[in-house]
């Protein structure tokens, strides 16, 4: 079957009626696809979360509509929690909201809402904490007791009990170290490969974003400012330079070379390809 | 001339428990961490998440008791509870969450809470208060509810609290880890301002390569213990161990790599983009 | 939703109203609440209210920023009204069942949703225009004498200031829990009281560990700040009357004069 969200016309606009009025997100028209790995990169208040919240039904727009398979999601009728099922939200520090004594429990608290026998609703469960790697014999210990990566990837693991079909995360490598960074960056990229979700990944960094996604989105005061694939996007630096975000520093390192003289190309997006395109200018020259 | 820090041999351990509160084990989150800086420095300890470096903070701040060996901050000894308040003036902490540190409801009342358990008289308080607010940039935010700004901001907010208390060093305890890019870059250059034109040591604890690029000097922690140091350019050319110890170099640091791997004779000790940049066109010309 | 509660917080602002020593204003709100209570005629809250407008308006504070304050207790408002409507004897104009509707009891209803909301957003001006900490202050200053019999005023003082800057911050967090639970298909909106109560534990367990957590990490920073209690500590903003806040009390005094002449004259 294919997925697609869509967003027509969608505005969200803070405190309405109070004076204090804030368009968190002003005529937002988007179209998501099937099996799509999609950045979401802005400031904080740039709109990205509340962007992320109206896809799976938590926050209504003030106006526009949502589809998500052709279906207005803010209809009379229409069945919100079945949708946040389908698109599981993974929020920032998603540790925070572990509760039950042991990490198996905890996870499947999602697949139990659902209403599943016991037996799927095991499985699932059991499932998911091996897709984010997590070790046997931690099945039973209290989800307290693991390291900060460790929690992190629990709390994954309950979004992905429920076998959404797209997954959106918002910040997942915040306050992780480097080697916890990538980690669970890699997670998102086998889930997308091999198990066909479609990933949402809303992050501050660039180079992360670059590596991963195949299609960016960038905000700005509740605006969508560019939206292609990276390298297309990166083309923009002037443009990202003015509203506060910058390319990645690969790319970077390209550019400046260039504005140097040096006849470089600039379609490098992570150190690999630019070490490339450094490379290979420094050969055609000898 | 004494060193501000001077730490020896520094062993922390805790004990783990069980529900009825049996010790179940015992946890060495600092084992035998010796380290000596000099005051005015900018040192940068780093580390991977549960390497121990923030244990090692705390007890800098006097927050921490060592189980074993000695630590001195400013020439007073840390240990027997009589110097606390003294150490505590002398070394000024910084923590991680921005909103767990801010105790006041306004910025400059909260700036003003150091000098007040110090027992600043009032008029000075005012002086210190303005001065901290203007040195990090925040003065204009003084009568702001610190709920509306932004971590960075916020950070910044903390930083002014320490500097109206006049320490003679600031531990940033991985202040930046929950900030964006922005806030992050902020409250770095902050930081090294205030160390350079207030000769201000600082110890910046992070798991961030990029922000240690400007430290005199660079400690690197794993599992309670110093396991590398030395100045950030030597470091970062180690790339292979700091991976073991679930670290990562800046990104320029990486191309400079990766371009070394492809047989371009670029210098190992590149630390930075702009380096990157002048030894390519070098090469090139 | 739950972000629109405005009990406890503070509205910016220099006006006049700011500006007044906290005491001052302590004192003065619990005058006028004590107020409210002393008259048995509606021509009392005409006084009251004009009292509150000036006062509302000398803060420059919005009126519907206050009138926000009371969403929460708008249940409780309806409610007390409604008893007061149709269960109050007297005069009956209409019945049905155990329904009663009574002359006395319309009057009782509009006096006492009257009082209440005065109650409300009257108290409400004191947390609006003046900051936690200069509210603790005058707590402490207010309340100092006990300290004599060995009452732990700063303490006290210290711990409501704390209260009231989390406050917001766990509402935050609240609902950010809520949502990510949500998300999880946790459903909190339907089913009986047990039912509902029970479905309340995957947000109040994560709540109170990240309120311990805070309180923690709290506890750090203020060790690290040097904060050893109430001995020796100097204030950035002691409390020193103004000639403004002298006015002030004038004010109040005859606030109460007026008040009372009124209600004992006129009787509506």
């Amino acid at each position: 079957m294919n997925m697609s969200i869509r967003l027509e016309n969608v505005n969200y606009i803070y405190g309405e009626g109070s004076g204090q009025e804030k368009w968190a997100l002003k005529n937002i028209n988007l179209a998501i696809h099937d099996r799509e790995f999609i950045g979401i990169v802005g400031h904080t208040g740039s709109g990205k979360s509340t962007l992320t919240q109206l896809l799976n039904g938590l926050e209504k727009p003030s106006s526009g509509t949502i589809y998500y398979n052709d279906e207005d999601i803010q209809a009379d009728g229409y069945e919100r929690r079945k949708l946040r099922q389908k698109v599981g939200l993974v929020f920032q520090y998603p540790e925070h909201q572990l509760f039950e004594v042991s990490v198996i429990k905890d996870v499947e608290f999602g697949p139990r809402n659902l209403g599943l026998s016991n037996l799927d609703v095991e499985k699932r469960s059991f499932d998911a904490l091996k897709q984010v790697g997590l070790s046997d014999d931690l099945l039973d210990v209290a989800p307290f007791a693991l390291s900060g990566g460790q929690k992190r990837r629990v709390a994954i693991a309950g979004v992905l009990a429920m076998q959404p079909e797209v997954l959106i995360l918002d910040e997942p490598t915040a306050g992780l170290d480097p080697a916890g960074r990538t980690e669970i960056l890699e997670l998102l990229k086998k889930l997308h490969e091999e198990n066909n979700i479609t990933v949402i990944l809303v992050s501050h960094s660039m180079d992360d974003v670059a590596r991963y996604a195949g299609r960016i989105l960038v905000m700005n005061q509740g605006e969508l400012v560019l939206d292609g694939e990276p390298q297309k996007v990166f083309r923009y630096r002037d443009e990202l330079r003015k509203i506060g975000l910058d390319v990645p520093q690969s790319t970077n390192i390209l550019y400046e070379l260039r504005d140097r003289g040096m006849a470089v190309g600039t379609e490098g997006i992570t150190p690999e390809q630019a070490a490339e395109c450094i490379a290979d200018s420094l050969r055609r020259q000898s | 001339m004494q060193p501000i820090i001077d730490a020896k041999d520094l062993v922390h351990e805790y004990s783990r428990r069980d529900e009825e509160g049996n010790v179940t084990g015992i946890t060495r989150a600092l084992d035998g961490v010796s380290m000596q800086v000099k005051q005015g420095d900018l040192i940068a300890v780093l580390g991977a998440n549960g390497s121990g470096k923030s244990t090692f903070a705390k007890h800098l701040n006097a927050l921490l008791t060592p189980t074993e060996g000695t630590l001195y901050v400013g020439g007073m000894e840390c240990g027997d509870h009589t110097k606390d308040l003294d150490i505590r003036k002398t070394v000024g902490m910084v923590f991680q969450n921005p909103d767990n540190q801010i105790i006041a409801n306004v910025v400059e009342e909260d700036v003003g809470f150091g000098p007040e358990n110090i027992g600043v008289p009032t008029e000075e308080i005012w002086e210190r208060v303005a001065d901290a607010l203007k040195t990090v940039g925040m003065y204009e935010y003084r009568l702001n509810s610190p709920n509306k700004l932004s971590g960075g901001q916020k950070q910044r907010v903390a930083i002014a609290g320490i500097l109206a208390m006049k320490p003679k060093c600031i531990i940033l305890d991985e202040s930046t880890a929950m900030l964006d890019p922005g806030g992050r870059k902020a409250v770095i250059d902050t930081i090294t301002r205030i160390n350079k034109e207030e000769n201000i040591t600082v110890i910046l604890i992070t798991h961030y390569m990029e922000e240690v690029t400007g430290a005199d000097y660079v400690y690197v922690m794993d599992s309670g213990k110093v396991v590398m140091e030395g100045m950030p350019r030597d470091i970062f050319a180690r790339s292979d161990e700091l991976e073991e110890f679930r670290l990562a170099v800046p990104e320029a640091v990486r191309v400079a790599m990766l371009l070394r791997e492809k047989g371009i004779e670029l210098p190992k000790d590149i630390l930075d983009a702009g380096e990157l940049v002048d030894a390519v066109m070098k090469l090139q010309a | 939703m739950i972000r629109d509660i405005t009990i406890g917080q503070y509205y910016q602002g220099s006006s006049l109203i700011h500006r007044l020593d906290p005491r001052l204003k302590v004192v003065g709100v619990l005058v006028y609440l004590i107020s409210l209570f002393c008259f048995r005629y509606v021509i009392g809250f005409l006084v009251a209210g004009l009292f509150f407008a000036l006062v509302l308006h000398l803060s420059k504070v919005p009126f519907r920023y206050v009138i926000k304050g009371l969403k929460p207790i708008l249940f409780l408002l309806i409610f007390t009204a409604a008893l007061n409507l149709l269960w109050t004897p007297g005069e009956t104009i209409w019945k049905f069942g155990i329904l009663n509707l009574t002359r006395e009891g319309i009057y009782k209803c509009i006096f006492m949703a009257l009082r209440l909301i005065l109650l409300i957003i009257g108290s409400s001006m004191l947390t609006l225009t003046t900051t936690p900490n200069q509210l603790t202050d005058a707590m402490e200053h207010l309340l100092g004498p006990l300290k004599r019999f060995g009452a732990p005023v700063h303490e006290v003082a210290m711990m409501m200031s704390i209260a009231l800057r989390f406050i917001p911050i766990l509402l935050e967090e609240t609902d950010k829990i809520m949502k990510a639970q949500m998300s999880r298909g946790a459903d909190f909106e339907s089913g009986n009281l047990m039912h509902r109560l029970h479905n309340m534990i995957p947000l109040l367990v994560p709540l109170f560990i990240s309120a311990t957590r805070r309180a923690n990490e709290l506890a750090y920073a203020m060790d690290a700040r040097c904060y050893n209690g109430g001995a020796g500590r100097t204030k950035m903003k002691p409390l020193k009357y103004n000639p403004r806040d002298y006015k002030g009390y004038a004010v109040l005094v005859l606030y109460v004069i007026v008040l009372i002449l009124v209600t004992r004259t006129v009787a509506i």
